[in-house]
């Protein structure tokens, strides 16, 4: 491939990117939300509580958002918030701390009529908005985890000492504590983002600026959290294209979740400059190990050493999490023979397929075409932006031989 | 519908016809984009390009494809349904076509492009068509018929029809079409390979299609 085709090339997934992501208008109003949500909590009288510490989790911590589609069309944003009470988890019950949370929550007028019906581990709020693009926002009650594991663990004792203790409502209606550490995971994930950060933030600080005067006043106002290095871009790309190939498909429920993709694609990024080369080499890599799936899987060489996904001996898979060992997100790859491996074994094909092979075609035209199919018709502006040709103008129409046609009917 | 099929089938379309775009829209998808082909019937060739959609139902590909044309270039008088979709040939034609090659890409290639060959022809040349046309409605249908069945006389048609909606074909019966051979030997191979595509009761509500145009008459 030339490299005038693969900056084009990277260009165009850069230009789909910023189209999944979330505006600068949009991830204000997220904020104004989701900070107001917080200040009602946190003014609230809470026994004992002296401190809350609120914080985004998941995408919206991680600049990884991406809009979301259901069933084919755009659907509201996810946002995940933690409030994190300052006090020992021995002091409380988790049934206790989810009900104080939600107690609160619903002591606020406006809120109460927002509520959602109590979740696994959090409350949520659905906003409508008047552009009709609204949001589900997920606050997690939870407290410091001061259990042993996570604080003894292999990890960096700057990052394992942000453990959390989050409340887990089973079946039966009975209340559990869990464990998890999305602040340490962010910290994660900026430690290799940051290798990139900086140039990425010296590109597209300034024209976040231009193009949104009347947000900002002034350049030092844009967020980090709206700056978007090659990396995040691929996760981008990589979710938006799951989401739609995965959209009526009799696997849409295996489909692979955002923690994996991001997961592996930060452990596999290797400082690209550009989002293009970020994938190929994210993707080229995934793919690989599909060898897993083959029967032979034991004596391949090729995967001895292999640390990013792991089978044991047993034939169930691994995927650490980085923040956390205890905590594997393929714990249930190995149910219903191996349903979860498959499908995201098969997604990884397909990226390659759609996104990376397309390209040794050379033939830009296809190149948009296959784009479209995989993200949708976002891709078609983008393309527009870049002058390359949307519609095929190519040599080769294809030449149809009618030999028995029908005649046309009609009804009236 | 199978997802993972219909997929594959839109990448055999996109291979031939690059500005179709595959849109999954709740339970169904759709194909859409500017349809640019060119096509030969009897040594005539056009080069043409139409704005279509064609949309599949979850029953797909037990149910065909619909297909509309979305540039305002087929005038609704010319062969369309009521809803404004291109009316591709009466049903059962529609069904022996597709059966060849039943998949999106022989769709658009023996149904869609044939059609859409016709009306270019149809507006370039003074409103002939190249492979002739049909009646709307009873009429239609009546007229198809008798070529299909290759009889000569409305009549006979319905003969025919009438046994086909109330399965009254034995091997040894006197064929409906009046010719004195027995079944077997004349009409019956043909009519029973005609269940494949649809059954008594489809026959049936064409009959009735029929006959309510003779009645008028």
């Amino acid at each position: 491939m030339t490299i005038e085709l693969e900056s084009k090339v990277s260009s165009l997934l850069e230009g789909i990117a910023s189209r999944l992501d979330i505006s600068p208008t949009k991830y204000k109003q997220a904020v104004d939300r989701y900070t107001a949500v917080s200040s009602w909590i946190a003014e609230g009288e809470f026994e004992g509580v002296e401190d809350i510490h609120f914080y985004p989790q998941g995408s919206f911590r991680l600049g990884t958002v991406t809009r979301p589609i259901r069933n084919g069309k755009d659907a509201d944003y996810d946002i995940d918030l933690v409030s994190e009470f300052k006090i020992s988890k021995k002091s409380i019950t988790p049934k206790k701390l989810k009900e104080v949370v939600g107690t609160r929550i619903a002591e606020h007028e406006k809120y109460k009529k927002m509520l959602d019906e109590e979740g696994r581990r959090c409350w949520t709020l659905l906003y409508a908005e008047e552009d009709g693009v609204g949001f589900h926002l997920d606050v997690l009650p939870a407290t410091p985890e001061d259990d042993a594991p996570l604080r003894t663990s292999l990890i960096d004792s700057r990052i394992a000492e942000k453990a959390i203790a989050i409340t887990h409502k089973n079946k039966d209606c009975t209340y559990k504590w869990s464990s998890s550490n999305p602040s340490g995971y962010g910290d994660w994930f900026d430690n290799i983002n940051k290798a990139v950060f900086e140039s990425a933030k010296s590109l597209q600080q300034r024209s976040l600026f231009e193009n949104n005067k009347d947000i900002y006043a002034s350049i030092d106002e844009v967020p980090d959290a709206l700056i978007k290095t090659p990396l995040q871009r691929a996760i981008q790309i990589l979710k938006r294209h799951r989401d739609v190939r995965f959209t009526n498909h009799p696997w849409a429920s295996d489909k692979p979740i955002s923690m994996i993709i991001t997961t592996l694609a930060a452990r596999l990024y290797n400082g690209e400059p550009n989002v293009f080369l970020a994938l190929r080499n994210i993707v080229n890599e995934l793919d690989e190990l599909s060898a897993f799936l083959k029967p032979d899987y034991g004596t391949n060489k090729y995967l001895y050493g292999k640390t990013l996904i792991k089978r044991n001996a047993d034939g169930t898979w691994s995927i650490p999490n980085p923040v956390n060992p205890n905590e594997n997100f393929a714990d249930r790859w190995h149910e219903n023979n191996h349903q979860k491996a498959k499908a995201f074994f098969q997604w990884a094909t397909w990226v390659k397929e759609d996104i990376i092979e397309i390209i040794s075609t050379s033939d830009v035209g296809k190149i948009v075409k296959s784009f479209e199919s995989s993200f949708g018709q976002v891709s078609i502006s983008a393309a527009r932006a870049l002058g390359l040709p949307t519609s095929a103008a190519m040599s080769s129409t294809p030449m149809v031989h009618i030999v028995s046609p029908n005649k046309p009917w009609g009804e009236s | 519908m199978n997802a993972q099929m219909v997929w594959d089938q839109y990448k055999e379309v996109q291979e031939c016809f690059p500005d179709l775009v595959l849109i999954p829209v709740d339970h169904r998808y759709f194909i859409r984009g500017t349809l640019q082909f060119r096509a030969e019937f009897m040594g005539l060739e056009v080069k043409e390009s139409f704005l279509i959609e064609i949309e599949l139902l979850t029953t797909y590909p037990h149910s065909l494809p619909i297909a509309r044309e979305l540039g305002g270039r087929i005038p609704k008088g010319f062969h369309k349904f009521v809803n404004g979709t291109l009316c591709l040939g009466t049903p059962l034609a529609m069904k022996i076509t597709f059966s060849k090659n039943p998949t999106l890409l022989g769709f658009i290639k023996e149904l869609i492009v044939p059609y859409l060959y016709s009306y270019a022809h149809y507006e370039r040349n003074n409103r002939e068509l190249p492979f002739g046309e049909l009646s709307h409605n009873g009429e239609g249908l009546l007229e198809y018929y008798m070529d299909l069945f290759q009889v000569s006389s409305i009549d006979k048609a319905m003969q025919i029809l009438y046994s086909l909606s109330f399965e009254k074909i034995r091997g040894h019966w006197p064929c409906p079409c009046g010719s004195n051979l027995k079944i077997r030997n004349c009409h019956g191979p043909m009519l029973m390979n005609l269940y494949n595509y649809q059954d008594a009761t489809r026959f049936k509500s064409d009959l009735v299609h029929c006959w309510e145009f003779i009645k008028r008459k």
